[in-house]
């Protein structure tokens, strides 16, 4: 192989890169905010006891999860309507939204079904039993899944440059028309989606552990004092 | 709606659909044979093979597969001379795929008790055979759910190929919708064509998911 590498190159199109960049963040955090939105509501659908709410939940995800991004995106940019941002913000939450919806039902599932009928018997609400007792618990083994899923966003987002918004992957061949140079520009870009995505990652771990400190402690007193109720009665 | 635009263009975007399913199977083919050593080197006791296949994996799963069709595209070139860009985006593609399928094999590998290894070693069979003959059909009975999952995500990846010109389902529908112009019903056909073999896939494996779950007496009923 005998490429002269011309990293200069990178210097000379910064303004491209740059504008690529936050353009693909911009769409990273409004498709992480919509998806994770859209996820919660359709997850807890998922998992209710209610069946046509079940039902729903279950049809959103498998309706949006087995098409493909970038069909969505066309449909809506071409078919619905909406302009390009549009149509690659509301595709992306269409899309993400249903994997994290599936992670959510099944972290609700996950908690045990003694942990309702305990609150229940203490006179909670559903409401208030979701809220205060499977909520949080299901909230917290659902970080990792949802890390996953936050990352295939951010990958997703280059998806949005097939209805020519010129987010960071667009850039990067922009660069290669003007100026054929395609690697330097790839290198750069690549660079930063690793960067971002491994500040995500660490965001997360950090998170998870720090969470796994408090709702340790957290849990230890509840079960003591459950046993102390227990122990009472 | 008008729905005459599909019937009079099926053969057309038959052809296409055609080329995403040899896409799909090559894929998922090369995507496990690669896959499956640099799992093996991934989950090795040596630095030197574990670094670099880690590094690789990572990069890999790091990167938009978009990203990796322009590098393979760009880059092939440089390597072996002009190719199509029906081979380049294979290769892309199963690049993309051996590094998802190398954690699936790592994961089902690491599913095996140690015990099954040293069991192996006590009789006497040495390495390759004990991945070839204990480990590896252990591991991969337990990883089909997971590589069902893979297929479903491979074949609708295939769709981002068009970017380099390859005329698959995705492609052959836009070309049909630039001469007609008709996004609503051709965009909604071919989402039902990725939907249905996709739903019935993750259907089968939540099933399979299910039974197993009640077989080891994990399952709760929701």
């Amino acid at each position: 192989m005998n490429y002269e590498f011309h990293w200069p190159v990178l210097w000379e199109y910064r303004d491209l890169l740059l504008e690529g960049f936050w353009i693909t963040m911009f769409l990273f955090v409004t498709g992480v905010l919509s998806s994770l939105v859209l996820g919660i509501v359709f997850g807890i659908l998922g998992a209710s006891h209610l069946r046509w709410a079940r039902a729903l939940g279950e049809i959103y995800v498998e309706v949006f999860r087995n098409t493909p991004l970038v069909v969505k995106m066309f449909f809506l940019y071409f078919g619905a309507g909406f302009d390009a941002y549009e149509s690659a913000i509301i595709g992306l939450g269409l899309h993400q939204s249903a994997y994290l919806a599936e992670i959510f039902r099944s972290g609700i599932q996950a908690i045990p079904r003694g942990q309702f009928e305990a609150g229940f018997a203490t006179g909670l609400t559903r409401t208030q039993v979701m809220r205060r007792i499977i909520l949080p618990q299901a909230g917290f083994i659902v970080i990792p899944p949802t890390t996953t899923q936050v990352l295939e966003t951010l990958k997703n987002t280059s998806v949005a440059m097939t209805i020519s918004i010129p987010e960071l992957t667009f850039q990067t061949q922009q660069i290669e028309a003007y100026s054929f140079r395609g690697f330097e520009a790839a290198t750069a870009a690549t660079l930063a989606y690793l960067a971002v995505g491994g500040i995500v990652g660490a965001g997360a771990y950090i998170l998870e552990h720090r969470l796994n400190r408090k709702t340790k402690s957290r849990v230890t007193k509840d079960m003591t004092a459950m046993a102390n109720v227990t122990a009472a009665a | 709606m008008n729905f005459s635009v599909i019937t009079d263009n099926l053969y057309f975007l038959s052809t296409g659909l055609w080329t995403t399913v040899h896409l799909t199977v090559f894929t998922l083919i090369g995507g496990l044979l690669l896959g499956t050593p640099l799992a093996l080197a991934r989950a090795s006791g040596h630095r030197v093979l574990r670094l670099p296949a880690l590094l690789l994996i990572e990069t890999i799963r790091g990167i938009p597969v978009l990203m990796l069709i322009f590098w393979i595209y760009f880059l092939l070139p440089h390597l072996v001379g002009a190719v199509p860009a029906y081979t380049a985006g294979l290769v892309a593609l199963i690049v993309f795929n051996t590094a998802y399928s190398a954690e699936i094999v790592r994961a089902g590998i690491n599913s095996i008790d140690h015990g099954n290894v040293e069991a192996g070693r006590a009789t006497g069979l040495n390495l390759v055979q004990i991945l070839r003959h204990i480990v590896l059909p252990q591991a991969f009975a337990n990883m089909t759910p997971a590589l069902m999952s893979q297929a479903v995500m491979v074949y609708k990846t295939t769709s981002v190929v068009f970017v380099i010109g390859i005329v698959d389902l995705f492609r052959a529908a836009t070309i049909v919708n630039n001469r007609e112009f008709k996004p609503i019903e051709i965009f909604a056909f071919v989402a039902l064509v990725y939907f249905i073999p996709c739903t019935i896939v993750s259907r089968y494996t939540r099933r399979i998911e299910i039974k197993r779950m009640i077989r080891h007496g994990t399952f709760q009923k929701a």
